[in-house]
């Protein structure tokens, strides 16, 4: 009997013991051969990569005032096999919903009567419709005792520009880029047009992840948190712009748009000793905030933005400077002292004949012998062209050259042309080409050109290097990238620098040919430009229509401010169709207010109609 | 065998030879509870970190989207067309309301030392 129980006790042990290798071999099996397998389907039940979006940097203006933010927005997702376990109907719901989200009730609860996980409700609904969805929502729940499944938030975000129009073509817009990534359609925001191009790899940051579990409803279960990467936000960019002085500028340039109807006109406002740009406009413009795809206007019809509203004519335009350019060749002979500004010039009694072609003075210009001083101020065009002869092609070549024109000025935007100057030994230089190109035909510049060239005069002959941007900063406002003032090289000597502001402070005169550029009590100094239009495809030029501009600086004696304004097109009676009376006022209105903005003391004394004006009217 | 010393002989228990596993039974049993005790804790802590985690995130985008709206409502002609409206009022402010900072001048100097001066507007 004992025999058969210690036997018994044997098999059963034995059996035991059999069972038991059996479950772990299946076990090792399972755990050490197949562990890949299951660790992944695992995972793929539970283990979800989240994506951590990184926020766009900002853009500020030089004294902080923001230009670009991120406006937070949610997309409504309805996952239509939780509506159906939950105790209010598609239909409740919808009624909940339809408020706040500004939809169609009926149309909401078709959407929401589902068996689909995974419906988009609306996108780009604001946080303010979101806090009202959410409370409305909560009302329910708490006035019927039935909670509301089904209904989710996924954060999205907008690009705003707090100043609409303002700065539009400097900031830019912001775009979509669609990607093919293994079947999933993936879309990538991106800066177009601006800074926000230029500058996109600073601001737009490097997306996170983390591996999360998920729970049966779906929710995070946190300490299983798998492998995480931050997110890294991306950087604020400053730029050198100051709003105000912007505010200055797109005012007036609003008012000669609507006065004149041209093409299209340009404003620059430059630190000469700096080259950073303290404000650059166009018009026609546009609101950046209306570019995202399928903008409406208040009325509900499609927005319709031109390509020409678009354009930063500053950078992205050349034209024909007119006499502008008889900076280069009145400073270059100046600066190989082959002239003094009391040379006299045969001026030819305002028609010269060389090359087979007449050259004559614009307007009443006869004279028949000018000092180079006179030269600048009454813009002779005889003149500056016998001032190209006695430089000869290839040095004023290399004079063009050496003020940045024919080359792009390296500013921080998208686009940049660097505009049309032919070399002597080209097919496009001909033997007229020395008397065309000193008055500013023949050559093609942009703005941001006209006005570096400008400032390398005001700042005694260093040809800087234009900044927009002033600095990249993370969020603590630690400087991650300086942008500092680069002097490019030296045109012109300081000595010959200051000869040439003497003639153009003389420019803005009663004498010259921009009195009406003249600054109330502030001594200023310009030039002015009018250009024939050339007609397209080489056919000469348009008799009656103009680029009418004036670049100029002030105060006379240490240039602070140097200003561009440049009207294409200006459609003014012929006689009145001239740098100096269009763009000349402008400039005038301009400089006043920028004046006064930025503290410059006055340096010249009222006129005494002025003052006895003020003293009768505290009176 | 009788049936009383066949009960007796199974209802015999070796009380001193099980103690040990007891004991270590009982152990394992107050490990295991404290492991789940903890555990839960840990759910629950995660629970509520994820919890102040989405909040943060509410009340940075609520924040971004009242930054952004304070900028559109703070610019220049966003102020413009409120001054216009008569939403907001400039009011000039009048000379006697300016306070004037006079530093005293020093006396007995030269007039090259250097001194704090103002703003001031000269012509010339």
């Amino acid at each position: 009997m004992k025999k058969t129980a210690r036997v018994r006790a044997i098999f059963a042990c034995f059996g035991l013991m059999c069972c038991f290798t059996v479950f772990s071999a299946r076990l090792v099996y399972l755990q050490v051969d197949q562990h890949e397998k299951y660790a992944r389907i695992a995972a793929e039940k539970h283990v979800k990569k989240q994506p951590i979006i990184a926020g766009r940097g900002e853009i500020r203006d030089v004294n902080g005032e923001l230009l670009a933010a991120n406006e937070p927005l949610s997309t409504v997702i309805a996952d239509g096999s939780l509506i159906d376990t939950g105790k209010a109907s598609p239909d409740e719901i919808a009624a909940i919903l339809a408020g706040p989200l500004k939809m169609d009730r009926a149309k909401l609860a078709e959407k929401l009567d589902t068996p689909r996980k995974y419906v988009v409700l609306k996108r780009s609904v604001t946080e303010s419709e979101k806090a009202l969805l959410i409370q409305g929502m909560a009302d329910y729940r708490d006035r019927t005792q039935k909670a509301i499944k089904g209904i989710f938030f996924e954060s999205d975000s907008r690009r705003v520009y707090p100043n609409n129009e303002v700065l539009c073509h400097v900031l830019g817009f912001m775009g979509q880029k669609r990607t093919d990534n293994g079947g999933a359609e993936e879309t990538e925001r991106m800066g177009v047009e601006g800074v926000e191009r230029s500058m996109d790899k600073w601001l737009r940051g490097y997306d996170g992840f983390r591996y999360i579990e998920r729970d049966r409803n779906g929710e995070e279960i946190v300490p299983y948190r798998g492998q995480e990467r931050f997110a890294r936000d991306g950087y604020n960019v400053r730029l050198s712009i100051d709003m105000r002085l912007q505010h200055i500028v797109e005012t007036e340039l609003d008012a000669l748009y609507k006065q004149y109807r041209p093409e299209f006109t340009t404003a620059i406002m430059m630190d000469p000793k700096t080259g950073r740009v303290l404000a650059m406009a166009n018009r026609p413009c546009f609101d950046p905030n209306n570019m995202s795809r399928g903008s409406k206007t208040e009325d509900g019809k499609p927005l319709d933005i031109k390509p020409e509203q678009m354009k930063n004519n500053a950078v992205i335009s050349v034209m024909e400077p007119g006499s502008m350019f008889k900076i280069v060749p009145v400073s270059a002979a100046l600066n190989d002292k082959l002239v003094s500004l009391d040379t006299v010039i045969n001026c030819e009694g305002g028609r010269w004949l060389y090359g087979g072609k007449i050259l004559k003075e614009h307007g009443h210009g006869d004279h028949p012998n000018l000092s180079v001083f006179d030269v600048v101020v009454h813009s002779s065009n005889i003149g500056a062209a016998k001032l190209g002869m006695k430089l000869g092609e290839q040095r004023f070549y290399e004079y063009v050259r050496s003020f940045g024109f024919g080359e792009r000025t390296g500013i921080n935007l998208p686009g940049e042309v660097p505009g049309i100057v032919h070399s002597p030994k080209s097919s496009g230089w001909n033997k007229l080409t020395l008397t065309r190109m000193p008055i500013g035909q023949g050559v093609c510049v942009t703005p941001i050109q006209m006005v570096s060239a400008m400032s390398a005069i005001a700042n005694g002959g260093h040809l800087m290097m234009p900044q927009i941007v002033d600095s990249v900063v993370d969020d603590t406002g630690k400087t991650i990238v300086n942008f500092p003032a680069m002097q490019m090289r030296q045109v012109v000597g300081p000595e010959a620098a200051a000869q040439l502001r003497s003639a153009l402070k003389d420019v803005v005169s009663k004498r010259g040919t921009a009195f009406a550029a003249t600054i109330p009590g502030y001594s200023a100094g310009g030039k002015t430009g009018t250009a024939q239009i050339a007609k397209p495809g080489g056919g000469g030029y348009y008799d009656n229509r103009f680029v009418t501009s004036f670049v100029g600086f002030f105060p006379a004696d240490d240039p602070q401010v140097v200003c561009l304004v440049m009207v294409d097109d200006a459609k003014a009676a012929e006689n009145l169709n001239y740098g100096g009376l269009i763009a000349g006022p402008a400039f005038s209105r301009i400089g006043e207010q920028a004046a006064h903005y930025l503290n410059i003391p006055p340096d010249v004394q009222p006129a005494p109609e002025a003052v006895a004006k003020v003293t009768k009217a505290d009176h | 065998m009788s049936t009383n010393r066949r009960r007796r002989l199974e209802n015999t228990v070796p009380v001193g030879a099980f103690s040990p596993w007891l004991i270590i039974a009982v152990l394992a049993l107050l490990g295991g509870m404290t492991w789940v005790y903890y555990k839960n804790q840990l759910v629950h802590r995660g629970e509520s970190i994820g919890k102040m985690e989405r909040e943060l995130v509410e009340l940075g985008r609520k924040n971004e989207a009242l930054k952004g709206r304070i900028a559109q409502l703070s610019t220049y002609s966003a102020l413009q067309k409120a001054c216009n409206d008569g939403t907001i009022k400039m009011i000039k402010i009048l000379p006697a309301s300016i306070v004037h900072v006079d530093f005293p001048r020093r006396s007995g100097g030269n007039g090259d030392e250097i001194r704090a001066v103002s703003n001031e507007v000269t012509s010339r």
